[in-house]
């Protein structure tokens, strides 16, 4: 399927329509300075040859994509909200949104930066990033917004929740209703939402006088399988915690199965929750109690960040957005019986 | 290090011409340690390694797009983040990373304006091919004036003139999964199906009313009612049908989410679920898998799907001769949803 249309060139134009390339460069880049007549004879000779100008040669010239790239560590619905809220604030702009997936790869998250540097978007949006950049790299790098964490990327601008703090939040309602023995399933190694939620986690627990077991902070991943994982060392435990606070709802949700399938209820044998509250939150059984992330409003307002680095007008650099922890049923204290679903704090 | 100091100082782009002179090489040795690194020395390979970083070289991507008029780059055009098209595209990725490609993700929202923005992108070469998965006009796409960029389709009825399409058979899926929950005795069985704009979701709808009319069944006691593949029409539309008298014992729902939507609502009325009413899926997703109980469904190998897409676009590229016509088999799976009738 080679095209043809590949070889026609401007001079192709100039000749059918009768004027000099100037002129339909011209018409190409300010049509106004045309006579209609040129304008037309120009139309009609582009759409006889279907001549398609070359993307390539014009970004050489510098001009604009309309472009925005949007690169997400995972392929997993919760990003995506993040990039649908900036598809919606791209709309309104005249932009248009590509999705690029790092897998949390600091050479796929470089190459994506390289291909906007290079001009094949007119900017990127990192919703988070395992890549540190030093000042030196933030100099040269195109338009960039990170949303969701900022990781180790501290001088770009940024819209974000503080998961520092909404993971302490989750804790304290943890220790309010009286858990004491209260273990952590990681993120995934490297991520910065992995270090910030499992500060939360201890800050919350030091404050309380409770002292850190690191026997309690098991590995994980972000994945269904390494919830079920740590969920099994747990079960494996001599003098295993009554509540379990997991780094995601994806690892929340396989620890919570893998609990009933050993025989334990949750939660009254333990309590779970997560953080995220992705779609599965919800419809999980018991549905679970997590830490709400506005992920639509986050991608929104990241991407009218954008717009303004964009048409170079001042920016707020680091927005932060309110995150709720949401009660639902996953998580009770033996003493104080079934939570009320109502309940609804606010965090951070 | 004074050197690179007063490089990265001066803040000028830095060429190729740079690293060279600044490792008293020519031009054409640094190019190649760079494009074919096996055919220099590996002192030198080191040598110009060590120098491009330091000096913070970039290679010139739009230069070299148009020398080679290539981007490497391909475009995967889904109508929504859909688990479904998520898993073709992780098959697509695979498939191209291991073909040297870089592959970004397009987001029609079922707009057939923005699936034809994106084939023009590819025509203007920022991207060397695409492939549609779940085209929202066929006819429109084959009557589009503006040409094809080198493009393939997947999870279409039919394939668009020459163009490369790699599918299932929906029509047969569906028949099938209606025909295992005739097999269990069930006589009322209702369909919400997907919007039926889609062809996709004509297909599934076309199979459970070929099955229920070879079945003789009764087509007043088998209602379609229609939703949109989200799991927020599938709990709506679930609600209502069981408001019907009689009620229905099973419901064919056209993917998985609308079926776990319809869960929902059945657990909501406290209902058993299996023993009440059953419900069959369409897809073979996680969201189904990770449900309790399990959703009983017709599956397909998506990630299989997006890497035959991609290898079928490559070819294409690489001006290869690729397999116009796949169809990949559907498997009916049955789990925890369903069950024969429980008589009252």
């Amino acid at each position: 399927m080679r095209d043809p249309r590949l070889s026609i060139t401007i001079h192709d134009v100039a000749r059918v329509a009768g004027v000099s390339i100037a002129t339909v460069s011209r018409a190409f880049n300010n049509p106004k300075l045309l006579s209609a007549e040129a304008r037309h004879a120009i139309d009609q000779a582009v759409k006889s040859l279907n001549y398609q100008p070359h993307a390539a040669a014009r970004r050489l010239r510098g001009s604009k994509t309309n472009l925005v790239l949007v690169v997400v560590p995972s392929l997993n619905p919760y990003f995506l909200d993040i990039f649908a809220g900036a598809e919606a604030a791209a709309k309104v702009a005249g932009y248009a949104v590509l999705v690029g997936h790092s897998d949390r790869d600091v050479a796929r998250e470089r190459g994506y930066v390289e291909q906007v540097a290079a001009g094949r978007a007119d900017g990127l949006i990192l919703v988070t990033t395992v890549a540190g950049y030093d000042p030196d790299d933030i100099e040269r790098m195109p338009p960039t917004v990170i949303a969701l964490d900022l990781g180790a990327a501290s001088d770009l601008p940024t819209v974000r929740i503080d998961h520092f703090a909404a993971a302490r939040m989750i804790t304290d309602y943890l220790l309010d209703i009286g858990h004491r023995r209260i273990a952590h399933i990681l993120g995934a190694p490297g991520s910065s939402l992995t270090s910030h939620r499992h500060d939360g986690y201890m800050r919350a627990l030091a404050e309380r006088g409770i002292a850190f077991d690191p026997a309690l902070s098991l590995p994980g991943d972000f994945t269904v399988d390494g919830g079920a994982a740590a969920a099994a060392a747990i079960v494996a435990m001599a003098d295993p915690p009554t509540a379990v606070f997991a780094a995601n709802d994806q690892s929340a949700i396989g620890a919570l199965q893998y609990f009933k399938n050993a025989g334990w209820r949750v939660p009254e044998d333990i309590s779970v929750v997560g953080f995220d509250d992705e779609r599965l939150a919800a419809i999980a059984s018991p549905a679970l109690s997590t830490v709400h992330v506005p992920t639509y409003e986050i991608g929104r307002c990241a991407m009218q960040k954008m717009i303004l680095l964009l048409s170079e007008q001042p920016i707020e650099r680091d927005m932060i957005l309110d995150a709720e922890v949401v009660v639902r049923r996953s998580a009770t204290s033996r003493q104080l019986g079934p939570p009320d679903d109502a309940i609804r704090c606010l965090a951070g | 290090m004074a050197d690179r100091g007063s490089v990265i100082e001066s803040k000028a782009l830095v060429r190729m011409r740079d690293v060279a002179s600044a490792l008293g090489i020519s031009v054409s040795t640094v190019s190649r340690a760079l494009s074919q690194p096996h055919l220099v020395s590996e002192e030198t390979l080191n040598r110009v390694t060590q120098m491009t970083a330091n000096m913070r070289y970039r290679p010139n991507l739009a230069a070299r797009d148009l020398r080679r008029r290539t981007t490497g780059a391909l475009l995967v055009a889904v109508p929504s983040f859909s688990p479904l098209f998520l898993e073709i595209f992780r098959g697509a990725e695979q498939e191209a990373v291991r073909r040297g490609y870089s592959v970004l993700m397009a987001h029609t929202g079922s707009d057939a304006d923005r699936e034809h923005m994106f084939l023009d992108q590819v025509l203007s070469k920022r991207a060397d091919g695409i492939v549609l998965v779940s085209t929202m006009d066929l006819a429109r796409l084959a009557n589009r004036n503006a040409g094809f960029p080198v493009m393939v389709t997947a999870l279409d009825t039919i394939a668009v003139g020459a163009v490369p399409n790699i599918r299932i058979d929906n029509v047969a899926g569906a028949f099938a999964a209606v025909q295992y929950l005739i097999d269990s005795g069930h006589r009322r069985i209702a369909h919400i199906s997907g919007p039926l704009d889609q062809t996709m979701a004509r297909d599934r709808a076309l199979g459970f009313a070929n099955a229920v009319a070879a079945a003789g069944l009764e087509p007043a006691e088998c209602p379609r009612v229609n939703g949109d593949f989200s799991l927020a029409s599938g709990e709506a539309l679930m609600a209502r049908l069981l408001t019907r008298y009689p009620r229905p014992t099973a419901v064919f729902a056209a993917n998985d989410e609308i079926a776990v939507g319809a869960l929902q609502a059945i657990k909501r009325d406290n209902l058993r679920i299996a023993q009440d009413i059953s419900v069959i899926g369409f897809d073979g997703l996680r969201i189904g898998l990770l449900y309790d109980p399990p959703l009983s469904t017709i599956g397909f190998d998506k990630v299989e799907l997006g890497r035959l897409a991609i290898a079928a676009l490559v070819a294409s590229i690489e001006g290869r001769p690729a397999e116009a016509d796949v169809t990949l088999p559907t498997s009916l799976e049955i789990r925890g949803t369903t069950g024969p009738p429980v008589p009252h």
